[in-house]
């Protein structure tokens, strides 16, 4: 219903305009000459059907050329365009101005209805030159089914006049829908061999097969041994690269692609497991340098008595230490070192710490 | 006191016999040695960290009737459509965000050693040892930040622009940062021309970020950072110039690439293979129209070599890149071709990216079909492996069975491709969630259109829903199959997956299923039969109870109705019911009260369904559907509403029609009260019928037209 209203809207002012057009050009137009003489002959029956069998003809003469067209029309100066395509329209379009001015004239001379008359007229041509475009002869085409009613719209419709034009429309074109084609096409499918028919149904038109290798090479490069790539960029490589894992990478799949991607990642201990994983500057040390400790006593430490034996306590716990580098540990001992020497005084007075022995050596380590 | 007994000078010389001890056992054994008692321990083989987990994870094969490994394995959190897919995804992934949020805002939190005593502790400690890089804060600088160069070269190995800008400009900028830093960040900054590139920790972002391709336009940051320290790098060393020529290359800047490139050969310097590669992949930049642009490839590659600089693959794919951009016509392919020979003739073979471009240079929508794929399959299966080499590689799957579907329309073809695409690890060419749903969409399609139903059906049942939801488009093309096939129980079930799938309101996509419901219907077996009842029961009330919700909620986007043939289908299908007592006849009598309240959109392809039905109800017992069903059709104004009415008034009240019409054609006021009410329902409709208006008995001239038509049907 809307649709249809919009359609009248949209015509009129189409209609109107195309009618408007100054009739001043009969004798130019080739094919409207014979057009606007019949009209003064014939009666008004006879004259409709010859003029639509001069259509007809009209139809299966072929396309002005672009250049006798020049000849009889003012153009617009021809603006070189570089897409081909666009030029057939531009001539297209301009045949189309001319049909419509012929089909005005005709209408006039008719008489009667004029504006119906042109519109059937270019219906009729309009509708079979271009059927794909969707400009003002798809307009005009649609025009035809509304016509056959009076299209005076001030009177309201009941709802049954409603379906029932949409239901005569439908049947008009029921012939050609998709889905009597396809309704039709599932009922003689419901037979075995109606995937073998589907498939021939699609026609292999003209597929070129392109072997990719059958190019002549263009003989810039000579092949040589060696490589030269030029200059190195690092970071650029990395980036490049990081890009590239980007692109291909997915969330995994089951668990050992999350411990892969885990691994990469650098969250758990790589494969195999390995408990000094992480710990790779400790490498380089060997394990008695963590267990045998008492060497840092030397030196300093007394030989005996309760600070040597607090000190070798200190030992055993730190060569029991998983955690500390042996610097820490070696520290760790020297920060005693400090404070025991801090409380010299004291320590001598209460007879622990001992200076002879510890003397001699410290003279000799250092 | 075990330090009493040994002699404590020579711990020393203890230890350093223990270290050399250690370092014989640690020497290699000989690996291929035969000892001389026969036995030769197989030679060891290196592994890597990841190569038992890798040869452990291909063991397990992919389950299509399971929910992707990211998803709960739990039926009620196994996301079947779309949206709640990506939304799933991307709520895990929030959540792992959120918990990094907190670790790098709050670093101090997690400081603490727990063997050290509290006046040692020492920053900044992490919480682990060893120390996992993985898990530390990532530094957040501002600008009291105390930064080093350390940082610089931190935040450029990491690709982090905004962090890496920061802290240059904490550096001083330009001066403070000497040349060979300033080179890297340099090539950082042109490499993702300033952009903050994605992250490499958040899978799932990336998954879904639905990238499409980029742009080919000039994006590349005129005057920016990049530029400065290319202007403050004195002298400008070749280094310089690769980077700066390859970010502007990359970012479509190509005439002052282009000058540039020229600029650095006058002085002497060397260029690379990538500058070269990404100076003919904009090389198309410089000129209009296609011969002047092949002219420009052509002379850039001549002078590529003139400077004794060899090319790669990425040359190739580079080339093809730019005129696949210049569009379609004879003298690009045939450009295109002698490209790949020239390559081809220096022992470069075209990788997945170079056949996806040559794809994009023949395959045009419109225009000549070419079969190029037929080759390239060939030649990918030969190979062991599909190695990605460059990003574009990820285009070549999707690009190709896109030709399969539309520009080839070959089922053989686009099984090849999936095998391919399935085989090895060759899934991950795959690139992304949204070109992952391209490449499903173009096979779905292909298949529903050319393959043999058996084989269509197999095919849908392993790939939906779990590796691919059909988007709207595909779910069509799946009904039209199945209703082919004549497929009745698939079409019920499609219904419930319609509703899975969230397209349950799309009522485009519910009509043509009903259409095709419909079609099928008979010739099914009765137990099928009272499923696709029930399924279009279950339309019937989903759109009631969505109209209600509409009414509540008010939703944004209100749905479209079904339509009045839509109507039709349901009650044609509801009402092959023999019993009374059927439920499907509740589901006939909704159906056509929404018909009768004018809430479905146009009037029904098909009335005579609708007589059908009065005609069935009232044989069966159920006058006030007959009466609604004929009323409908009398305000319709369909021709059939007035036999109809006759035929089932006949019915109704056991008498020959002649003798029906004769009461009818009674004044009506007669017959009120002599009838029951439904069959006055129908005495009306036949009278609204007959003179096109109820009550006020307005006769329009069309109306009488039908008249005339109808009794002359009769």
């Amino acid at each position: 219903m809307l649709t249809r209203l919009r359609f009248r809207r949209d015509l009129r002012p189409i209609v109107r305009y195309l009618a408007d057009k100054p009739s001043d050009n009969d004798g130019k137009v080739p094919e409207s000459k014979p057009a606007s003489e019949t009209p003064q002959k014939a009666s008004e029956k006879a004259s409709t059907e010859k003029i639509q069998e001069l259509l007809k003809l009209m139809m299966a003469e072929p396309k002005i050329k672009e250049s006798e067209y020049k000849d009889q029309f003012a153009t617009a100066p021809v603006i070189p365009r570089r897409r081909k395509r666009d030029e057939v329209e531009v001539t297209t379009e301009k045949i189309e101005e001319s049909i419509t001015k012929a089909a005005s004239d005709v209408a006039q001379a008719l008489g009667g209805d004029v504006k119906q008359t042109e519109a059937e007229l270019l219906s009729r041509v309009l509708g079979k030159i271009n059927q794909s475009s969707t400009n003002l002869s798809d307009l005009l085409v649609g025009m035809k089914i509304d016509r056959t009613k009076e299209p005076d719209d001030s009177q309201k419709e009941t709802r049954g006049q409603q379906v029932k034009r949409m239901v005569n429309k439908a049947k008009a074109e029921t012939q050609q829908t998709r889905y009597s084609q396809r309704k039709a096409r599932s009922e003689d499918t419901r037979s075995k061999a109606a995937d073998t028919k589907r498939k021939t149904s699609i026609t292999p038109q003209q597929i070129t097969t392109v072997d990719v290798f059958s190019g002549e090479p263009l003989g810039i490069f000579k092949a040589s041994t060696e490589q030269n790539y030029g200059t190195k960029l690092d970071v650029w490589e990395t980036l490049k690269e990081r890009e590239l894992t980007l692109a291909t990478l997915q969330p995994p799949a089951n668990y050992f692609q999350k411990m892969v991607l885990w691994t990469e990642q650098g969250k758990i201990w790589k494969f195999p497991i390995d408990n000094e994983q992480g710990l790779e500057e400790e490498q380089s040390v060997h394990f008695s340098e963590h267990i045998f400790l008492d060497a840092h006593l030397e030196g300093w430490c007394p030989k005996k008595g309760p600070i040597r034996h607090f000190m070798e306590l200190v030992c055993v716990g730190l060569s029991k230490n998983a955690f500390y580098t042996v610097k820490e540990k070696k520290d760790h001992i020297m920060w005693y070192k400090e404070y025991f020497e801090s409380k010299q005084d004291l320590l001598s007075e209460v007879g622990v710490w001992d200076q002879k022995s510890t003397g001699t050596d410290a003279t000799k380590s250092n | 006191m075990y330090s009493n007994v040994v002699v404590p000078r020579h711990w020393t010389r203890l230890s350093c016999l223990c270290r050399s001890l250690t370092s014989l056992e640690g020497q290699k054994v000989p690996q291929t040695a035969k000892s001389s008692d026969g036995i030769s321990p197989p030679p060891r083989i290196r592994r890597g960290p990841t190569d038992i987990l890798q040869a452990l994870a291909a063991t397990v094969g992919t389950d299509p009737t399971a929910a992707h490994y990211k998803y709960h394995d739990d039926p009620y959190l196994i996301p079947l459509s779309n949206f709640r897919k990506r939304a799933y995804a991307l709520s895990a992934e929030a959540g792992r965000k959120a918990a990094a949020w907190i670790r790098d805002e709050h670093a101090d939190l997690f400081t603490t050693r727990e063997w050290d005593p509290p006046n040692k502790a020492k920053t900044p400690y992490f919480n682990a040892d060893p120390h996992i890089k993985a898990f530390e804060p990532k530094p957040i600088y501002n600008d009291e930040s105390k930064v080093t160069e350390a940082d610089l070269q931190y935040a450029i190995k990491n690709a982090l622009i905004e962090d890496s800008t920061k802290v240059f400009q904490l550096l001083g900028g330009v001066e403070g940062v000497n040349d060979e830093l300033k080179l890297q960040f340099l090539q950082l900054l042109c490499f993702y021309n300033e952009k903050e590139p994605d992250s490499m920790e958040w899978l799932e972002e990336r998954w879904f970020a639905a990238n499409t391709r980029d742009r080919q336009a000039t994006t590349w940051r005129v005057g920016g950072l990049a530029e400065k320290i290319f202007q403050s790098l004195e002298p400008k060393t070749s280094e310089a110039y690769c980077a700066i020529i390859q970010g502007m290359a990359k970012y479509y800047q190509a005439e002052r690439a282009h000058m540039l490139a020229s600029e650095a050969i006058e002085k002497g310097l060397q260029l690379s293979t990538s500058v070269y590669n990404s100076l003919l992949a904009c090389v198309g930049f410089l000129r209009e129209g296609t011969q002047m642009r092949i002219e420009a490839l052509k002379s850039t590659l001549a002078q590529m070599n003139e400077q004794g600089i060899s090319p790669n693959s990425e040359t190739l794919s580079a080339c093809l890149k730019s005129i696949s951009a210049w569009g379609g016509g004879k003298a690009l392919q045939q450009v295109a071709l002698q490209v790949v020979a020239e390559f081809r003739k220096l022992g470069i073979e075209p990788g997945l990216a170079a056949y996806y471009y040559l794809l994009c240079v023949f395959c045009k929508e419109r225009g000549p079909r070419y079969d190029l794929l037929s080759t390239m399959i060939n030649d990918l299966e030969k190979k062991q492996s599909l190695v990605a080499t460059e990003p574009a590689d990820t285009n070549f799957f999707i690009t190709a069975m896109g030709v399969c579907s539309d520009h080839l329309q070959n089922m053989d073809l686009a099984e090849r491709l999936h095998n391919l695409l399935m085989k090895d690890d060759n899934y991950k060419l795959v690139g992304d969630a949204y070109k992952e749903s391209i490449f499903y969409r173009h096979y779905v399609t292909v298949t529903c259109r050319l393959a043999p139903f058996e084989k269509t059906v197999e095919i849908l049942d392993t790939l939906i829903p779990n590796v691919y939801v059909p988007e709207p488009s595909v779910m069509e093309e799946i009904i039209k199959t199945l209703e082919v096939g004549g497929a009745g129980d698939r079409l019920a079930q499609a219904w419930s997956q319609l509703v899975v799938f969230g397209h349950a309101r799309r009522a485009r996509l519910v009509e043509r299923l009903l259409d095709a419901m419909c079609n099928t219907y008979q010739g099914q077996d009765e137990e099928i039969k009272a499923k696709m009842r029930s399924a279009a029961t279950d339309i019937l009330n989903f759109g009631i109870m969505s109209e209600e919700q509409e009414e509540t909620k008010e939703l944004r986007t209100p749905g479209q109705k079904l339509s009045a043939s839509a109507l039709c289908n349901i009650v044609d299908m509801c009402s092959d019911a023999k019993d009374k007592a059927d439920p499907g006849w509740q589901t006939v009598n909704a159906a056509l009260q929404k018909l009768g309240r004018e809430e479905a959109a146009g009037v029904p392809a098909k009335p005579q369904v609708l007589a059908d039905v009065a005609q069935k109800a009232v044989a069966i017992g159920q006058p006030a559907i007959a009466a609604a069903a004929v009323t409908y059709l009398a305000e319709c104004g369909f021709e059939e509403a007035m036999s109809a009415s006759v035929q089932v008034l006949s019915t109704m009240l056991n008498r020959p029609e002649s003798e029906v019409e004769a009461l009818l054609g009674q004044q009506h006021s007669s017959l009120t009260g002599a009838l029951h009410p439904s069959a006055m329902a129908i005495a009306e409709a036949y009278s609204i019928a007959k003179t096109g208006a109820p009550v006020q008995r307005e006769s329009s001239s069309s109306s009488s037209d039908s008249d005339s038509e109808s009794s002359d049907d009769e």
